[in-house]
């Protein structure tokens, strides 16, 4: 187990490396800072200037190399046109962020599992069409269009909710609804399909035969080798809760890393995008080693496999 | 003789389709009695998995139903029983060993947790020293070396023939009255054959269950079970001692599935085989349902069912030519 950790912390970090690299000759070839900084009135010789005090007149590797050092003693730059450390800005941004994702995501896999077990165990039932249902609705329609529906039935025509806007519980209720509509149909399906495969199998059958409950079939039996599939992909889904919540962040004036990196990337603000680019990086990356961790726990075979 | 633990009388289980009534097993009467194995040999699809499972009440929901016909475990019609009452016989006097040991084990358990879940269960023991006692016992009862050492063990860091023996172990754990073994060796090589068959015996000295065994290997009823019952499409077609089936069987198809064993003793060129495939249950003929492919087929076999005839004591037969 010990050993199977050591390998995967060191393929995360690997792949860590090649994203910083990625990232940071992308945000190269997408513009020249320079000339977003620089007015009319700036001549060739000025902008020039602008490029050699921001550094970016030495060559990519070169600029690379420093940038690691950098990030290595803990400084990942400085914003070009907030003049503030990128850190300063994220710190304020990502727990508003993860204050979102988080819950919503919770909200989603635990909702998915209930709804995918209900739905696998009555089968073709009244509950188990109207689970289906959702499913088809949510993969359908966009996030940003039921969050702007939900805006306009709970918030402008019931007034029960505040549209926009950090605050108290009851500002958490529709962004964290709408986000986790985003995935929960997804992982919903998943687990319901992968509960029936598991339902269906012999040794559901000899629990039965052992004249064990139902109740203790489904929940015990059943359902841990159900969900070891849907769980690497709970895992890619709060990735993709990330990105999704740039669109929410923006529909709810939510003051997260969505919105700043929509800013930074508009601006060309290298620094800024860089970094962010690299911490949801890391994030996921961290996601996955987890995922993989408790696959190992759920999982004895993996457990005892040497690699 | 020893008492009678099992009776099935007239047992008919049907599976409803949108294509019709699948008549699984359709009138089908046996006995097993204490210490006793009795074989319900058959090819494939001829009811006697179905009969089985009909024993348990575990038919494939909603399809299957038992329509009519009377289950007797030592005296209780469990027809008749609810279905939390069913439960508590399950795995405590009515275990079943499924066919492939591979899959028939829960993959993310220990093989001691799966083998105390029926004692905790049915024998209500909650003290975890009593319970691992009687699992040790359990496998013990199986001839599971190093008991002690086997019960954090996944069932994937065992082999095949040890895997089954741990399904025996679960299937025994409780003592039950009857064990239904449905095909418990096909999936085992030749020689963990052998050892999984006389473990059984010893098995069954030791607790004096009744067993059904489901087969369709004639070497193995040859050297299990004390009676035999031939299924075909449905029906139990001829009801004899082992012996006597072998020796002098009275049933065209009871005859024909032994022919079709291949033996050494003789020097056969072809292998004898049965022509032609078995009715569709959907649309049984009227008459006896092996007419079609009977050498010996008379006018009335096509019209008329044959009843049940008991030629000598324990010996019967469905068919026109005997009388």
């Amino acid at each position: 187990m010990v050993r199977f950790i050591i390998i995967r912390l060191l393929q995360t970090v690997v792949a860590l490396i090649g994203i910083a690299m990625l990232i940071f000759v992308l945000v190269r070839v997408s513009g020249d800072p320079a000339l977003m900084l620089a007015s009319a009135t700036h001549t060739a010789e000025d902008i020039q200037q602008i490029r050699v005090n921001l550094g970016l007149d030495k060559s990519i590797p070169e600029q690379f190399w420093i940038f690691v050092t950098d990030v290595v003693q803990g400084d990942l730059g400085e914003s070009l046109f907030k003049k503030k450390p990128v850190t300063e800005m994220i710190g304020a941004a990502l727990p508003n962020s993860l204050r979102l994702i988080v819950p919503s995501w919770a909200v989603a896999m635990l909702g998915a599992l209930l709804l995918g077990v209900l739905g696998a165990t009555r089968r073709d039932g009244f509950l188990d069409n109207g689970v289906k249902f959702i499913a088809i609705l949510g993969q359908a329609l966009p996030g940003f269009w039921v969050a702007i529906v939900a805006v306009f039935i709970f918030s402008v025509t019931w007034q029960l909710l505040p549209t926009s806007g950090l605050g108290g519980i009851d500002h958490y209720v529709l962004p964290v609804c709408t986000l986790g509509f985003f995935v929960l149909p997804g992982m919903m399906r998943l687990v319901r399909s992968s509960m029936l495969d598991v339902l269906d199998s012999e040794y559901i059958k000899l629990a039965r035969i052992k004249g064990l409950s139902e109740r203790r079939i489904i929940w015990k039996h059943a359902l841990r080798n159900a969900v070891i599939a849907p769980l690497t992909v709970a895992g890619m889904l709060f990735a993709m809760l990330i990105t999704g919540a740039v669109i929410i962040e923006t529909v709810f004036s939510w003051p997260g890393i969505g919105f700043i990196i929509v800013e930074g990337v508009l601006a060309r603000d290298f620094p800024l995008v860089q970094a962010i680019v690299i911490m949801v990086a890391s994030f996921v990356l961290g996601i996955n080693l987890l995922v993989d961790i408790s696959y190992a726990w759920i999982d004895p075979q993996i457990r005892y496999q040497r690699t | 003789m020893s008492e009678i633990v099992l009776k099935v009388e007239d047992l008919h289980t049907s599976f409803f389709t949108r294509s019709g009534e699948f008549r699984a097993v359709d009138g089908v009467s046996f006995h097993v009695r204490e210490a006793e194995t009795f074989g319900l040999v058959g090819e494939s699809a001829c009811g006697k998995t179905v009969t089985g499972l009909s024993i348990l009440r575990l038919l494939p929901e909603p399809a299957g139903k038992i329509v009519s016909g009377k289950i007797t475990l030592d005296g209780t019609n469990i027809l008749e029983l609810s279905k939390k009452e069913m439960r508590a016989y399950r795995g405590a006097m009515i275990s079943m060993i499924l066919q492939d040991p591979m899959t028939s084990l829960n993959p993310v358990y220990t093989v001691g947790n799966q083998i105390a879940e029926p004692v905790r269960q049915h024998q209500r023991i909650q003290d975890k020293n009593m319970v691992e006692e009687k699992v040790i016992s359990a496998l013990r009862l199986l001839r599971i070396p190093a008991p002690e050492r086997r019960l954090q063990d996944y069932p994937f860091q065992m082999s095949g023939g040890m895997r089954q023996r741990v399904v025996g172990s679960i299937a025994m754990s409780c003592y039950p009255r009857l064990l239904i073994a449905d095909e418990p060796t096909t999936a085992l090589d030749a020689t963990i054959q052998a050892q999984y068959i006389a473990l059984f015996k010893d098995v069954q000295k030791e607790t004096d269950v009744a067993i059904i065994f489901i087969t369709h290997d004639f070497g193995v009823v040859a050297n299990m079970c004390h009676r035999v019952g031939v299924m075909y499409a449905g029906k139990i077609v001829e009801t004899a001692a082992t012996s006597t089936i072998f020796k002098a069987p009275r049933h065209p198809y009871t005859n024909a599935l032994i022919h079709s064993v291949p033996r050494l003793d003789r020097k056969d060129d072809r292998l004898y085989s049965i022509e032609g495939q078995p009715p569709s249950l959907l649309n049984l003929p009227p008459g006896c349902r092996f007419a079609p492919r009977c050498p010996d087929v008379m006018d009335i076999c096509n019209e008329q069912q044959p009843q049940e005839v008991e030629i000598s004591e324990g010996h019967s037969v469905s068919c026109w030519k005997v009388k």
